[in-house]
């Protein structure tokens, strides 16, 4: 179990993270979502220890976390930025990382490099944005930490690589469960792979739930416009976006299944939430307000 | 493997690299002084005596701005990290000033050999080996401290901060160097009685790290090296 106990973390007058109460159940693959400068490295930060929060504590299995050797072992955090010099070649990141880290597999980690094509041999100031992305993931997934979180460290991927990149995570997150957070703005591309979700929004959790609750929680509608806007009356809709004559509304809350099959004969569609939608929603109070 | 161990594996081909090419200069240099007549100074004691003080302020500053993100990035912590570079410091301080009076002395029997040694050469005598090393050790023990110490100042504060606290941070490197040193002529130095150098070289030391780990203990990781 992860906890997180009345965390703060100030930079100077600015509450990055703010009285946060966290507790996250090992073994499942979390979702934090925020907006920009919403808090979340600086809450991954404090989860890593790689930041002491000015108020608070993390505990991991009961332990305080920070310069706890058992705990930091078994975390690894890789940010956007690696924490690499770089005059090192790729090679020599991944034997430091087998000479520290005691769950490290080295073998693992040349297959992911394989995969992800990427040559050891290269120095990291030689790597594209998108290649220093694979070395975080490829460092992030062979240290096999229990603990394992990736803050933003895939965005630099292309598409494919990105798709590479989930297949392989979930792949090993089932040959080798632990608790992965993943932090990102690449919401629906990567939402089936959250368990729970976690949103921050100005240093305080907003919300922390099942992802298939959240799903639950409303129903997309899609269909001709006229149709989709006339089912629509005397809901709360959470999102928008049309594509011509067909629009789709994203609308708070369960539908009775009469109302379900009215709309159907009516020619609309259900589905569940998009998660982005909900995410957009709960966070953009001032987005709303501009409208 | 240990901090110190890694530090070492990631460090040897730099001092391999350095030693070679410390050793090619020695010999080219004395080979291109003898060819005008015999040698009139320690080559060596010069540019080794020189690197036994300068190479661990370098060591310090790299150990901190270089290692300190790697070494945390990988699961090692705040005080793991401290231990192994005090570690690594106290080697670089017992085997540097070794390297250099080792050199001397190879260098002095060579050129005596040769019959190149001039009458103001500073010829080595094992008698005064251990008065040459100790000597030396107390500058290296305040640079490679000194190192460390400036650029964890400027790890944990604003770099006009950092800036500001150059000067205490020197303290370990100019009380080291300046009480005790070997001139290029050989000639020993202590400034004060040898025992009360060495004892205020030592307090500055051990007050430079004292301060290091205060400013590392709980500092957080940054994204740049400084």
């Amino acid at each position: 179990m992860i906890e997180m106990r009345g965390v703060t973390i100030r930079y100077g007058d600015t509450v990055a993270v703010d009285d946060v109460h966290l507790t996250l159940p090992t073994g499942k693959i979390y979702g934090l979502l925020g907006r920009n400068g919403s808090g979340k490295t600086s809450l991954l930060s404090a989860l890593a220890s790689y930041r002491r929060p000015n108020r608070g504590t993390v505990l991991v299995d009961g332990v305080e976390a920070f310069e706890n050797p058992r705990v930091m072992r078994g975390t690894v955090f890789v940010r956007d930025t690696l924490d690499l010099n770089d005059s090192d070649r790729v090679r020599t990141a991944l034997e430091v990382a087998g000479w520290l880290r005691p769950t490290w597999d080295a073998e693992y980690a040349l297959k992911l490099l394989d995969i992800f094509e990427l040559d050891s041999r290269k120095r990291v100031s030689a790597l594209s944005r998108g290649q220093r992305s694979v070395v975080g993931v490829v460092l992030g997934l062979a240290a096999r930490a229990p603990l394992t979180i990736l803050d933003e460290s895939y965005l630099g991927m292309d598409a494919v690589a990105r798709t590479l990149f989930y297949r392989e995570l979930l792949a090993d997150y089932l040959s080798h469960p632990r608790t992965v957070i993943l932090s990102t703005h690449l919401i629906e591309e990567v939402a089936d792979l959250f368990e729970r979700v976690v949103i921050i929004d100005r240093g305080r959790i907003l919300l922390h739930d099942e992802t298939d609750a959240l799903r639950g929680r409303g129903v997309t509608v899609t269909g001709p416009a006229d149709r989709v806007t006339a089912f629509a009356a005397g809901h709360t809709v959470l999102g928008e976006q049309s594509l011509g004559g067909v629009r789709a509304l994203t609308l708070d809350g369960r539908l009775e299944p009469g109302e379900i099959a009215r709309g159907e004969q009516a020619g609309l569609t259900f589905g569940p939430l998009g998660l982005q939608d909900l995410f957009v929603h709960l966070t953009s109070q001032r987005l709303e307000a501009s409208r | 493997m240990s901090v110190v161990m890694s530090l070492l594996r990631l460090w040897r081909p730099m001092i391999l690299w350095f030693a070679v090419i410390l050793v090619a200069i020695e010999v080219a240099a004395v080979a291109a002084i003898s060819t005008a007549g015999p040698v009139r100074f320690s080559f060596w004691l010069v540019v080794a005596g020189a690197s036994a003080v300068y190479w661990p302020l370098v060591a310090g500053i790299l150990l901190v701005s270089m290692f300190f993100r790697l070494f945390m990035a990988n699961g090692v912590t705040r005080h793991e990290f401290l231990r192994g570079i005090a570690l690594f410091a106290l080697g670089v301080t017992i085997v540097f000033p070794a390297v250099v009076v080792v050199g001397h002395a190879v260098e002095s029997v060579v050129l005596g050999l040769a019959d190149h040694r001039a009458e103001s050469y500073p010829v080595f005598r094992f008698g005064e080996a251990a008065a040459e090393y100790f000597h030396l050790l107390p500058a290296t023990a305040g640079f490679v401290t000194s190192g460390i110490l400036i650029t964890a100042a400027f790890y944990r504060f604003r770099p006009w901060i950092g800036v500001l606290l150059i000067a205490p941070g020197s303290v370990p490197a100019l009380i080291g160097n300046g009480l005790i040193q070997i001139d290029d002529s050989g000639e020993l130095i202590a400034r004060l009685p040898y025992a009360v150098a060495l004892t205020l070289t030592a307090v500055a030391v051990v007050l430079g790290w004292a301060a290091t780990h205060r400013l590392l203990r709980d500092v957080a990781v940054k994204r740049s090296a400084t």
